[in-house]
């Protein structure tokens, strides 16, 4: 209820709502989009396109869906069309950017979360992450990815299976 | 799976460059309101119930048939209380918004409170204006009545109205029944009082009318005024 407010005041134009919701979401949606692309500089400046694009469109938002799911999706759109405009896949990203990810400090179990995320499919790693890591329900990841509940629902149970086999192999 | 959840999120949780949350609000641009109230009139249009067509419908046509089955003081007297009565079934949602149950609900909706209340003054008002100025030519066509004789007519709507609506605002009455038994009592006592008036001087049909009117007008504004204060955000 107190952040249905708070919407509302930022779509009616106060600043203040507006800067706590940005100050509230600001940590997920960076790690989300970090996910993505695995360089701080630009998941910083897809962040902040986020929440430019977020504040163009609050006014189309419609509480029947969840706030969560509506900032999520335009995050998965912004990475999208950074990787179209940057001309490169996400995968191929993975590559050219590990030089850059050896900047931040990866732990040995770090590597090895990382190595077990990489063995996944895109669509389900992202689904994974979504459910386990960013704490979305099935119809929220649905909304975000704009597809059907039971593909969710499958993507994570797949994804699943596959974490577990890796682990299973790795022990 | 819970060591999975724990896993990612010891072990893939990115701290956020300092300062970076600042710069992301100082480049925020101003939120556009778009302009709603042509959209919440439409939407109030969409959600007038059928019963309140049929009842114009229905009034319609008792009018057309009183005003040549009748006298012109038994039918002024009938169609003027069925005009008021029409003036009832569109009021009745402006009284149910002005109770706690309804504002309630469109307080914390995604429209501000007063833009709802205003946006259904627009849309029942124009509606009443509009079956009213469709009653006043089709009955001028019917009966041989003069012009003051049909303003005469819309007093019974106009004085019940105003006082209705008086009475919801400085009684400050929630409750429906009440609001609706002093518009049936007021409708019904001007409808009876303006049959010994048939015929009368122009000048005072015209001061009641208009003085009728400005009063809806006034509480009207008040209502918007009072609904603002209701709400739980500014604007």
């Amino acid at each position: 209820m107190k952040q249905l407010l708070l919407i509302a005041k930022a779509i009616h134009g106060d600043r203040t709502a507006l800067e706590t919701l940005v100050k509230q979401y600001y940590h997920c949606i960076y790690n989300y989009i970090i996910q993505r692309v695995k360089v701080k500089e630009i998941a910083e400046d897809l962040t902040q396109d986020v929440f430019v694009k977020l504040t163009i469109n609050i006014t189309s938002y419609r509480p029947i869906a969840s706030f969560s799911a509506f900032l999520y999706r335009i995050a998965h759109n912004t990475v999208i069309d950074y990787y179209r405009t940057s001309k490169i896949t996400e995968e191929l990203s993975e590559d050219i950017t590990v030089d850059k990810r050896d900047e931040l400090t990866y732990s040995d179990e770090k590597m090895m979360v990382q190595a077990m995320l990489d063995s996944l499919k895109p669509e389900q790693r992202e689904c994974i992450l979504l459910y386990y890591f960013h704490n979305l329900t099935y119809v929220e990841i649905a909304q975000v990815l704009d597809i059907p509940i039971p593909t969710a629902k499958s993507r994570v149970r797949r994804g699943l299976e596959v974490c577990r086999k890796w682990m299973e192999g790795k022990e | 799976m819970k060591e999975l959840k724990t896993l990612l999120q010891e072990n893939l949780e990115e701290t956020v460059p300092i300062g970076a949350v600042e710069r992301c609000i100082n480049v925020l641009p101003t939120v556009k309101r778009p302009k709603k109230l042509f959209s919440l009139v439409q939407l109030q249009i969409c959600s007038i119930p059928w019963y309140s067509h049929g009842t114009m419908l229905f009034s319609f046509g008792l009018i057309l048939i009183l005003s040549k089955a009748l006298d012109i003081h038994s039918a002024m007297c009938l169609n003027s209380i069925l005009l008021a009565g029409v003036g009832l079934v569109l009021l009745w949602h402006m009284i149910v918004v002005q109770s706690n149950k309804m504002s309630e609900i469109e307080r914390c909706c995604y429209y501000s409170f007063s833009e709802i209340v205003c946006s259904r003054c627009v849309c029942f008002g124009g509606l009443l204006i509009l079956f009213c100025g469709v009653v006043m030519l089709s009955t001028s066509v019917c009966m041989d009545i003069s012009f003051e004789n049909m303003i005469l007519m819309l007093l019974p709507l106009t004085i019940s109205c105003a006082v209705t609506l008086g009475v919801l605002l400085h009684l400050r009455v929630e409750q429906e029944l009440f609001a609706i038994t002093i518009y049936v009592l007021t409708a019904i006592f001007t409808s009876i009082n303006i049959a010994s008036l048939i015929n009368p001087i122009m000048w005072i049909v015209m001061v009641i009318s208009i003085s009728s009117v400005i009063v809806i007008f006034l509480e009207i504004r008040m209502i918007l005024k009072r609904s603002r204060k209701y709400e739980a955000y500014s604007m």
